[in-house]
């Protein structure tokens, strides 16, 4: 990609350079016309340099959650590339051997046993606890030496610990606070053993795969006889490939192979067990999660990037305009179309070279804060994932061509365009006339447009089942169609029929479109979307200045400002639209952020009744030292306490997403009989046979061949896949035994990772020392708070790392933070609205400087400094307001249709008018437009008569 | 509004006037007396870059002044404040100048209106004023074409309606023919006089000797000092 790039923005470039070198007069013309005006030509430095600042802090923040993930291989596995559970924890010495075999597997630098259990964790007197950590055993001198590079182990310099001691790393000794020497206390299968500890060892590698290390045979001893329903240890045997901690993975394939033989060899030796290549699986959640996230920002921020390309479309207009008479007089010398269009590439070329520079480097900035506010919604969501910043110069170098090629690509065009002029009109600064050879062109235009619209349509859009080009078909058709009208209609009438045409296109395309279209709507669709809408709303609006323009003459009052104010929006329609464009587009995306923000932040309720199953929390526990039911009901305030079994089990179903392994890990819940009489979780999709929710609930209580399933389980819900009633599903264990299943009910929201619903008693027989009792659905008393309620389970049963969270907790959490990553793109999106604004004071500033002589003539007639300063005001305001308003109406129609009104969306959700951030979209902009024209009004109240009349001239 | 003839209703005293761009200084007005009455058309004549435009600049207060005086209608403009200064403008004078400095987002109608609008004057009696300024100056057919549908003669006829529709005591008028064909040219100054006979002054800048020679009184200008105020005449111009 960055080749590709590098090798177009060359080629824009090129031609500018060789004229920067060759050319003295062309070098001459650019630099001293930016130069000349230093001021200007850093705004419009500015206003291309926020674009690709955008772009930058879209890749940054991608490369950073990349990283940040990327990061848990080096904290969290160190050496270690595929993790071997052994099923029996007796035949862990056997698999050791079956795997290390006669000859070491090639590929393979080390294999190491360890046995690990969950366990909670406190100091001495129990006043600092960690709930839920791993602790385990393992020979420590093979660990020191386990791989080929001892450093990435992290236990170098770890002694073993004795019977009585212990050995924790740096993260959980900072949340226990306890120094070496102190004594640790260890809370698992019911009891307290006090260790002293002996040794820190940092959170990398196997310092961070096990938070704790004991002496083996202390942890035979304490997990002996784990009660039923407790996770016995697990018993794993790690595997190093060849390299440290990153390349060990760097051939996906050979990752593979040595899965496969490590697994052939412990069948083989008939040794039960689950295998998963850890790190390649991180490495690949780390690469999607890190695109994705790119995407995300890049969609979003494309907002901010078409509107940068407006500007500095607008801002070349502008400055052709305003050249045009010396353009005439330079092609009456001799200067030929080319040689302008390389004198403005030249001047363009220089100020693209420079703002992609100072883009990609404010980008950094950018992106530092918008990982800097993530962690911050992290943080207040509960989340301590840590984000590392990461600026790779790959990224910031393809942010910058692709800066510079958007902006060249811009400049060219322009340039192109404007050079094309009668050197007699330019001369007098006359305008062009509509040749008949240029009605014709515009005609041949309309009607390849319209072609090409039905061609997408036709092709890629129904045939190919895309939505983008589906979108975007008809659209391209009804431009094409009023280009070729243009000659017969009045263009007023024409931009309100083609505009309104467009912007009902672009508000009903999801109930037009055929479904298997509609269903995979992916991000740049409302990119895409977003264009096409405003592009409709645009062409409307240009219509509104003359009819404003008409209702002011109505008045009696003369309203000169306001009229001269309106004069010039209204008579230069195409810049007007390229203004009016930047900020209908900004406006439009943040409102449409907002009616979603707005939307998922009121289904708390909603929510909370979907998921509570009729109870107040749910109670999960450490698995080593589950809380026993009759211990939670026994609790001052607990009503009810229902246990939920956990296992994780392998699944196939009949409806798999492509992305799933085939069969693949999942955790369940198990039931019993009863638990739908305090109330069941709701249900989305329902057999018809059963009259409730909680009727169908009963009815997996008693019978293994039913099922209950979220609706993304299997990753249905991507990839086109959809999970429906009467599906067929097959439960695997690890002992060999399969269950078929059919779905009865599906499960909207699955807050709670439930996972699958089965019967309890299914899995207490199939998989008899798999599962655990460390859940339980928790009703308070009438007279107990649920929240006070959650806090005294939390502190009774620490020792059993009980976490107890109300529902309404639960889900304000999870909400929290999605609501949270809307602000984080709202105020992405408000770099947007800097260029937008940015951008009206910048051609406001060149609207005085081009409009010198009028005011001028105006101060000498006696029109006021005020009247002079209401007029840029008026005019600000008014393409403001237009923007604003056209963007947010925009914004309010696509969202309600898309929430409510289609099945583009997951499920259609109650729209909600997002009131008070509709308040701050609107009107913080339109201060801001205001605020933006201030320093040219003033500029221009400022310029004495005489001077601007002799400087126009 | 007009004054009856021959009353003063300009006059300047020692006004002087230097540009200045850096280390630069370009003393333009070196002193000059000048009294306007009521009824003159005054023609300024003189080199180029010797001073009459901003004669013309600072005594109609569209430009400011180092030292002098200059008072019309009794009061010292330069001693105004700015919005004063701009009011006297809007209700005592009208401008015409070489480049029309029409505004090219109005049609000629509205164009003329512009003044009136600034002295409050209502959109209707604004629309009918200019409709009958308009018909004045033979563009009643074209005053709904922007300024640049216009030849250069209507444009400049266009720029005299808009100077004349307030009725303004003083007409400043700065090579009003400059940009014109002689035949174009003619009409535009036949209108002037046409003017000057309904009773307001004129203040002309003109290089052209034939119109120079056609004023009340003619001013010679050269080096920033009036070197003759006279009888028209064109001796001693070059």
């Amino acid at each position: 990609m960055v080749t590709v790039l590098a090798a177009i923005a060359v080629l824009l470039t090129l031609p500018a350079l060789v004229d920067l070198i060759r050319r003295p007069d062309l070098r001459r013309v650019g630099l001293r016309n930016i130069v000349r005006r230093p001021g200007e030509a850093a705004l419009v430095v500015l206003g291309s340099a926020l674009g690709t600042a955008i772009i930058a802090a879209a890749f940054i923040v991608g490369d950073t959650f990349d990283r940040s993930i990327r990061d848990i291989a080096r904290t969290e596995l160190g050496p270690v590339d595929q993790v071997v559970r052994v099923t029996n924890v007796d035949d862990l010495d056997d698999a050791l051997v079956a795997i290390e075999g006669p000859g070491t597997i090639a590929g393979v630098d080390g294999v190491l046993a360890i046995t690990s259990i969950g366990a909670a964790l406190s100091n001495a007197d129990a006043t600092n606890a960690e709930p839920s950590l791993r602790i385990s055993a393992v020979d420590m001198d093979a660990a020191r030496s386990f791989g080929a590079d001892p450093s990435i182990t992290a236990l170098a310099d770890v002694p073993a610990p004795g019977l009585d001691e212990i050995v924790i790393n740096t993260d959980t000794r900072a949340e226990l606070d306890v120094e070496i020497g102190d004594l640790v206390a260890v809370y698992a299968y019911g009891e307290r053993i006090d260790l002293e500890l002996i040794a820190l060892m940092p959170s990398e590698g196997l310092g961070g795969f096990s938070d704790a290390y004991i002496d083996p045979a202390l942890l035979d001893s304490v997990a002996a006889e784990p009660p039923l329903g407790a996770e016995p240890p697990s018993a794993l045997v790690l595997v190093s490939n060849d390299g440290g901690v990153f390349d060990s993975t760097e051939d996906p394939r050979n990752v593979r192979r040595i899965e496969t033989a490590t697994g052939d060899r412990l069948r083989a030796a008939g040794i039960d067990h689950d295998q998963s290549p850890q790190k390649l699986d991180i490495l690949r959640d780390a690469e999607e999660e890190g695109d994705e996230l790119t995407q995300i920002f890049s969609v979003v921020g494309g907002f901010s990037v078409v509107a940068g390309i407006l500007l500095l479309v607008n801002l070349f207009v502008m400055l052709a305009e305003e050249r045009k008479p010396t353009m005439g007089v330079l092609r009456a010398i001799g200067w030929r179309q080319g040689t302008l269009v390389r004198s403005f590439g030249l001047e363009g070329a220089i100020y693209a070279i420079i703002a992609a520079a100072v883009g990609a480097l404010g980008g950094i900035g950018v992106g530092w804060a918008v990982v800097k506010l993530t962690q911050d919604i992290f943080a207040t969501s509960g989340n301590d994932f840590s984000l590392i910043l990461a600026v790779e110069p790959i990224s910031l170098l393809q942010a910058a061509l692709t800066g510079l090629v958007i902006s060249l690509l811009a400049i060219w065009v322009t340039s192109w365009r404007i050079s094309r002029l009668n050197i007699i009109r330019a001369i007098r600064d006359l305008p062009e006339p509509v040749t008949a050879r240029g009605q014709l062109l515009l005609s041949v235009g309309g009607l390849v447009l319209a072609v090409v619209g039905v061609a997408l349509l036709i092709g890629p859009g129904l045939g190919g089942k895309s939505v983008i080009p589906a979108l975007a078909g008809p659209a391209l058709m009804i431009l094409g169609a009023g280009l070729l009208l243009k000659r017969w209609v009045r263009n007023d009438l024409l931009a309100v029929a083609a505009g309104s045409a467009v912007v009902l296109w672009g508000a009903f395309w999801a109930q037009i479109l055929p479904k298997d279209v509609t269903t995979d709507v992916e991000l740049p669709t409302f990119l895409v979307l977003g264009i096409i809408l405003v592009a409709g709303g645009t062409a409307i609006a240009t219509v509104i200045g003359p009819w404003m323009r008409r209702l002011l003459d109505l008045g009696s009052r003369p309203a000169t400002a306001a009229r001269l104010g309106l004069a010039y929006p209204v008579a230069r329609t195409f810049r007007t639209a390229l203004s009016l464009a930047m900020f209908s587009l900004i406006i439009f995306s943040l409102t449409f952020i907002s009616v979603m923000s707005s939307t998922l932040g009121g289904q708390d309720d909603d929510i909370v009744t979907e998921i509570s199953a009729g109870r107040d929390m749910m109670v999960d526990a450490n698995s080593a030292n589950p809380i026993a039911t009759g211990d939670l009901t026994d609790l001052p305030g607990v009503a009810s306490a229902s246990p939920i079994i956990r296992a994780v089990p392998r699944w196939s179903a009949d409806f798999d997403a492509e992305s799933i392994e085939d069969p693949d890990r999942w955790r369940l819940s198990g039931i019993d009989p009863g638990f739908g009489n305090t109330g069941a979780p709701q249900l989305e999709l329902r057999a018809d046979r059963f009259a409730t929710d909680a009727e169908a609930f009963e009815a997996v209580a008693t019978d293994p061949t039913l099922v209950v399933v979220p609706s993304w389980f299997l990753a249905a819900g991507s990839d086109g896949v959809e999970v429906n009633l009467q599906d067929r599903v097959t439960m695997y264990t690890a002992s060999g035994f399969t269950q078929e299943m059919t779905v009865i009910g599906v499960v909207q929201n699955d807050f709670t990772f439930a996972g699958p619903w089965v019967s309890a008693d299914l899995v207490r027989e199939q998989m008899p020392g798999g599962f655990r009792i460390t859940r339980h659905y928790v009703t308070a008393t009438a007279d107990t708070s649920a929240d006070d309620l959650a806090e005294a389970i939390d502190a009774a049963f620490v020792t059993n790392g009980a976490s107890a969270e109300t529902f309404r907790h639960r889900v304000g959490r999870f909400l929290s933070q999605e609501l949270g990553f809307f602000r984080l793109l709202r105020g992405y999106l408000a770099l947007g609205l800097v260029i937008g604004i940015a951008g009206l004071g910048v051609t406001l500033v060149r609207a005085v400087r081009e409009r010198r002589r009028e005011i001028g003539m105006l101060r000498s007639m006696g029109f006021p400094t005020g009247g002079v300063r209401s007029m840029f005001l008026t005019e600000a305001a008014f393409i403001g307001f237009l923007g604003i308003v056209s963007g947010a109406a925009l914004g309010l129609l696509t969202a309600r249709q898309l929430i409510s009104g289609s099945d583009a969306l997951d499920e259609p959700l109650p729209f909600v008018f997002p009131t008070s951030a509709l308040v701050l979209v609107v009107l913080l902009p339109l201060i801001g437009a205001v605020v933006a024209a201030i320093v040219p009004a003033i500029r221009a109240a400022r310029l004495r008569p005489s001077e601007a009349l002799r400087l126009a001239d | 509004m007009m004054e009856p003839m021959g009353q003063n209703i300009l006059r300047a005293r020692e006004v002087t006037k230097t540009y200045r761009s850096g280390k630069l200084e370009v003393p333009a007005l070196r002193g000059v007396d000048l009294d306007i009455d009521s009824g003159d058309l005054i023609t300024v004549m003189g080199p180029s870059g010797n001073g009459k435009t901003t004669l013309l600049n600072c005594l109609s207060g569209i430009d400011t002044i180092d030292s002098g005086t200059v008072h019309i209608d009794g009061d010292e403009i330069h001693a105004m404040r700015d919005g004063a200064r701009t009011q006297h403008r809007a209700e005592r004078m009208g401008f015409i100048f070489q480049s029309f400095n029409l505004i090219p987002v109005l049609s000629a109608e509205e164009n003329v209106e512009v003044p009136l609008g600034i002295l409050g004057v209502s959109n209707k009696e604004a629309r009918q004023r200019a409709q009958d300024m308009l018909e004045r100056v033979g563009l009643a057919d074209r005053r709904q074409n922007r300024p640049r549908e216009l030849s250069g003669g209507e444009q400049q006829r266009v720029a005299i309606a808009r100077a004349l529709v307030t009725q303004p005591a003083i007409i400043w008028a700065d090579e009003p023919t400059g940009n014109l064909d002689s035949e174009t040219a003619g009409a535009i100054i036949d209108l002037l006089l046409e003017v000057n006979e309904a009773g307001q002054s004129v203040l002309m800048v003109t290089h052209d000797r034939g119109i120079g020679a056609i004023g009340t009184r003619t001013v010679h200008v050269r080096d920033g000092l009036i070197t003759y105020d006279g009888a028209p005449t064109t001796d001693g111009i070059h």
